[in-house]
């Protein structure tokens, strides 16, 4: 269930043929696959010397070298390589596909072959962008000419759903996977792509033709829509923390904009496998980041304190010193190397988290999130700070507005404050978008509900996040899916299975003690785009596998996405799906029009037990007979904590 | 890891394409040649495979290869040689190391002469992979003759001189751990030896206090044999031919360790290669438009 190997060997497999000097020619798809999963001097040590770009028209021609090409079956592609072996440039061709290839193509590719220098045609199943080895992207970033909705919020742009698929299937092959597919129901997007990905399945039963395991793996695919929360908050871990204020772009990082960056290190790379450094702090809190990177720079330090006394010494002395240096040359530099990297880097973490101040603010995004707190005042205090920048003070708001979508005059009285502040209407009006198309009757699961503190406590995966501190308490919606899921919770109901037929062995609800069937493999696909807190989730979990005796053991997490949000290219996406619906989208949903007893709305937003009606079912699967009592008493936010004990006992009271 | 290879199909589609434009040939060009066998020996077609090697031989080999194709077969060919004569040394030293009464001249001699080979033959590949991307002449403006060195070249030379440095540090490891062994025994013999050399031994990685135990036992072996040892003085001298080795064959791991591309950094980064590469070729078109005008 490693993608990152996986895909590593898919490459080294067809760079190790024909043993003589090649190129290797990709397409603007494969570059940042290939980039991911291997390196420069990897790719060297094959005797690729040359690496291009198939639809580089300007290549020389070297009939010396032999072709390797890794491209994707698409038009563009294809054209380019007719045109290529219409006039050969290289000796011989040995063409390898991202996905499954259609027969027209392999026949519009032979009949352009007059010279016969093709020797290999195959299909390597790497069609995705391996990040960890637990996460992967398919690097769709929507925009207005690469749409990820239809028309409207519940279909798919096709082109999107086509690449997803492949996606999806890629996955599954290079990992020899034939799952069962659950989805999730509120979602008509997450079915029609389970519905189209079982069909790529059956109808190459050649290729899935894998070995069965006793308990099938599962493909579970969810909407971004029912979790519009984690992508807008601030992140504080070291992986999430430089893609949410700098950006990382296929395991690279453009410092660019730091001041006072030395000029090797304005651009830098970041991936685990080629960073040692960063693979044992990529999950680190920012804290305790700081304090590996002390040490490390100190063990760097002391290293070239030794170098520094040899050279100053005597020169009995320095030569055995020096030998003693050459002979870890590389590695010393190496090391020199990186502490110089993540000192820059954190260095400019650094530098954002004070201009933007983010450690105020980001205790009040986590209050929001979690239900801790005097919100509506800190938000107010928020949005009038002039010191704040626009973008910022919207994603509060957006919180707040989910979290409160009932309290139309707050939220009103937030966004009356946003235009006073200056923030222009094409931003506010984002307020609405998020409502509309992430709000609480498009969510199919209470959001949050899960955060308070008899939830927590509840949690099996609690303590999963080590040391907690106050920026970091929010657990994405994901880990309490996930959660139920090892428990043989997950309510076919809310995630019902593509085939009816195997559900009568995962069935939800199991008996105490009863025998609950876990699936050993899970791959968790995100509509419209995972995140690295969610990433970081999947690979405590699977961290958590490893050891015996804990709910998750023996269980591994595989997550993916059509690609990973920060905030920015999250409000990106929102924006550019609005101006493909119908104008409505920027208008209040119309639910929040009918208020009444905002009040006592307010109060329960948390756990949407009461009005439910208009937004239909599932939305609000909270327990029918907490409500009376819940409406007699539920009027203060303590509240919550009894609805927590209530809804506690009634989820007791509910297990057969 | 599932792969699926469509080759059979793609050659039997190409085949059946093939045979059916020779048809169309033949009936135009040669229609009186039906047997298969004889016209493919006098009109090579595009069906059979060997011919068509020749006919691509012709139609594309028409350039030479570049020298740097020529060079780099030399320099693989002499590291394979080198693996050769390493083994050998290899030999030889654990020989030497060995107690022995005979007159070892010869033997120290042979060491010798293999170690300034072997020394000589990365020094000659070392030349050879300098030589493949000659260094940017003092032209002016410097970054002028960038864009006409050929990537492919400059790869290879990156390639080259990795397998060269990774070549180059296994042996010199291997003499260090010849040399501990030798001044192994002066420690003990002499008693001589300052602290300094204790000191470095300490230093050292955990592999080497593996071969320290080895080279402790086969002292205490030699300490009663050869407790007064006329030939010190022989020792010495060959002592200090290993260090210029050691110390040589360093500085030619500094030399190369400029070419080689550093792992993690931005430059080991494919996607940044090609997009390098495409840049260039923009910068490239840009002056000779620039020219042009």
């Amino acid at each position: 269930m490693d993608v990152v190997k996986a895909v590593e060997t898919y490459i080294t497999k067809m760079v190790s043929v024909p043993s003589a000097m090649k190129v290797l020619l990709l397409d603007s798809h494969t570059t940042p696959i290939v980039s991911l999963a291997s390196t420069q001097s990897t790719l060297l040590s094959h005797q690729v010397y040359l690496t291009d770009r198939i639809d580089n028209m300007k290549r020389d021609r070297m009939a010396h070298l032999k072709c390797v090409c890794f491209l994707r079956a698409s038009e563009e592609s294809l054209g380019a390589l007719a045109a290529e072996l219409r006039e050969p440039k290289y000796g011989e061709y040995y063409l390898y596909f991202s996905n499954i290839l259609s027969k027209a193509a392999i026949e519009r590719l032979a009949d352009v072959d007059e010279y016969e220098v093709v020797r290999e045609v195959q299909e390597y199943f790497a069609d995705y962008a391996p990040l960890l080895p637990s996460l992967f992207s398919l690097n769709h970033y929507p925009n207005a000419t690469r749409p990820l909705y239809g028309a409207n919020v519940d279909t798919w742009d096709p082109l999107a759903l086509m690449q997803s698929v492949q996606g999806i299937t890629a996955v599954l092959l290079s990992l020899k996977k034939k799952p069962v597919i659950r989805y999730e129901r509120m979602s008509a997007m997450a079915r029609k792509l389970a519905i189209e990905v079982n069909h790529v399945i059956n109808s190459e039963t050649a290729l899935f033709d894998f070995r069965l395991s006793q308990v099938p793996p599962l493909l579970l695919i969810v909407d971004r829509r029912n979790d519009p929360v984690t992508p807008l908050l601030s992140q504080w871990t070291y992986q999430a923390m430089v893609h949410e204020l700098i950006g990382i772009q296929n395991g690279r990082v453009d410092l660019s904009q730091a001041p006072d960056v030395r000029p090797e290190l304005k651009e830098i790379t970041l991936t685990p496998s080629t960073d040692p450094f960063f693979a044992s702090n990529y999950m680190a809190t920012f804290g305790d980041l700081g304090q590996t990177l002390k040490n490390y720079v100190e063990s760097y330090q002391s290293r070239s304190q030794t170098i520094a006394l040899a050279s100053a010494g005597n020169s009995l002395a320095s030569i055995s010193d020096m030998k003693r240096f050459i002979e870890e040359y590389p590695e010393f530099r190496k090391l020199g190397g990186n502490v110089s990297k993540h000192v820059a880097l954190v260095g400019e973490l650094s530098r954002l988290v004070a201009k933007q101040r983010l450690l105020e603010t980001g205790e009040v995004e986590q209050g929001l999130a979690t239900g801790i707190g005097q919100d509506f005042k800190n938000v107010q205090a928020l949005v009038s700070d002039p010191g704040l920048g626009f973008a910022y003070k919207i994603r509060v708001v957006m919180l707040y507005a989910l979290r409160y979508q009932r309290s139309t005059a707050n939220i009103n009285t937030l966004v009356a404050s946003l235009t006073a502040q200056g923030v222009p209407a094409e931003m506010t009006r984002l307020i609405n978008v998020v409502l509309n198309i992430a709000g609480a009757d498009q969510r199919q699961d209470d959001l949050f509900s899960n955060e308070t503190i008899f939830a927590k406590g509840r949690s099996a995966l609690k303590g999963l996040k080590g040391v907690e501190n106050v920026y970091t308490q929010h657990a994405p919606h994901l880990s309490q899916t996930l959660e139920h899921l090892m428990k043989g919770r997950l309510k076919d109901t809310s995630y019902p299975f593509l085939d009816a037929q195997p559900a009568a062995s995962t069935s939800g609800t199991s008996t105490p003690g009863g025998i609950v069937q876990k699936p050993q493999d899970v791959i968790i696909f995100v509509i419209g785009g995972t995140t690295y807190e969610e990433a970081r989730t999947i690979a405590l979990l699977n961290e958590e596998g490893t050891m015996a005796g804990t709910s998750a053991s023996g269980t591994r997490f595989l997550l993916g996405g059509t690609c990973v949000h920060n905030s920015g290219t999250f409000l990106q996406m929102l924006d550019d799906a609005a101006g493909q619906f119908p104008s409505s989208v920027y208008q209040p949903p119309r639910e929040t029009n009918a208020n009444g007893g905002t009040g006592l709305s307010v109060q329960l937003g948390g756990i949407n037990v009461t009005v439910g009606g208009a937004a239909g079912t599932g939305v609000y699967r909270s327990p029918e007979g907490a409500q009376p009592a819940v409406q007699v008493d539920g009027i203060r936010d303590g509240m919550r904590n009894l609805l927590g004990r209530v809804k506690q006992g009634v989820d007791r009271i509910g297990l057969p | 890891m599932s792969t699926r290879s469509r080759t059979l199909l793609f050659i039997s589609y190409r085949d059946s394409k093939a045979r059916a434009t020779k048809y169309s040939r033949r009936s135009s060009y040669v229609p009186q040649l039906d047997d298969d066998s004889e016209s493919a020996a006098l009109i090579p077609g595009p069906s059979s495979p060997s011919t068509s090697q020749q006919h691509l031989a012709i139609n594309l080999d028409v350039a030479l290869p570049p020298r740097w194709v020529d060079t780099s077969d030399r320099v693989e060919g002499l590291l394979v040689q080198l693996q050769g004569k390493i083994a050998q040394l290899d030999k030889l030293h654990a020989k030497h190391v060995l107690p022995g009464f005979a007159d070892r001249t010869q033997e120290e001699r042979d060491i010798d002469a293999l170690t300034a080979d072997i020394t000589r033959d990365f020094r000659a590949c070392h030349k050879l992979v300098h030589s493949i991307v000659p260094p940017p002449t003092t032209s002016y403006p410097p970054g002028k003759d960038a864009p006409n060195t050929d990537p492919a070249a400059r790869n290879l030379q990156r390639a080259l001189a990795a397998k060269l440095q990774d070549a180059s540090a296994a042996f010199r490891k291997k003499q260090r751990v010849y040399m501990d062994k030798l001044t192994g025994h002066a420690t003990k013999n002499a008693d001589l030896l300052v602290a300094s050399g204790a000191v470095s031994l300490r230093g050292s990685e955990s592999a080497q206090a593996v071969e320290e135990d080895v080279q402790m036992s086969a002292q205490t072996l030699q300490t009663q044999t050869r407790s007064t040892d006329p030939s010190l003085t022989a020792r010495s001298a060959e002592l200090a031919h290993l260090a210029q080795s050691i110390s040589g064959l360093a500085d030619l791991f500094k030399d190369l360790s400029s070419l080689v591309v550093e792992q993690g950094t931005i430059l080991d980064s494919v996607e940044y290669n090609i997009e390098m590469a495409a840049s260039e070729l923009k910068e490239a078109e840009g002056e000779l438009k620039v020219a042009q005008r």
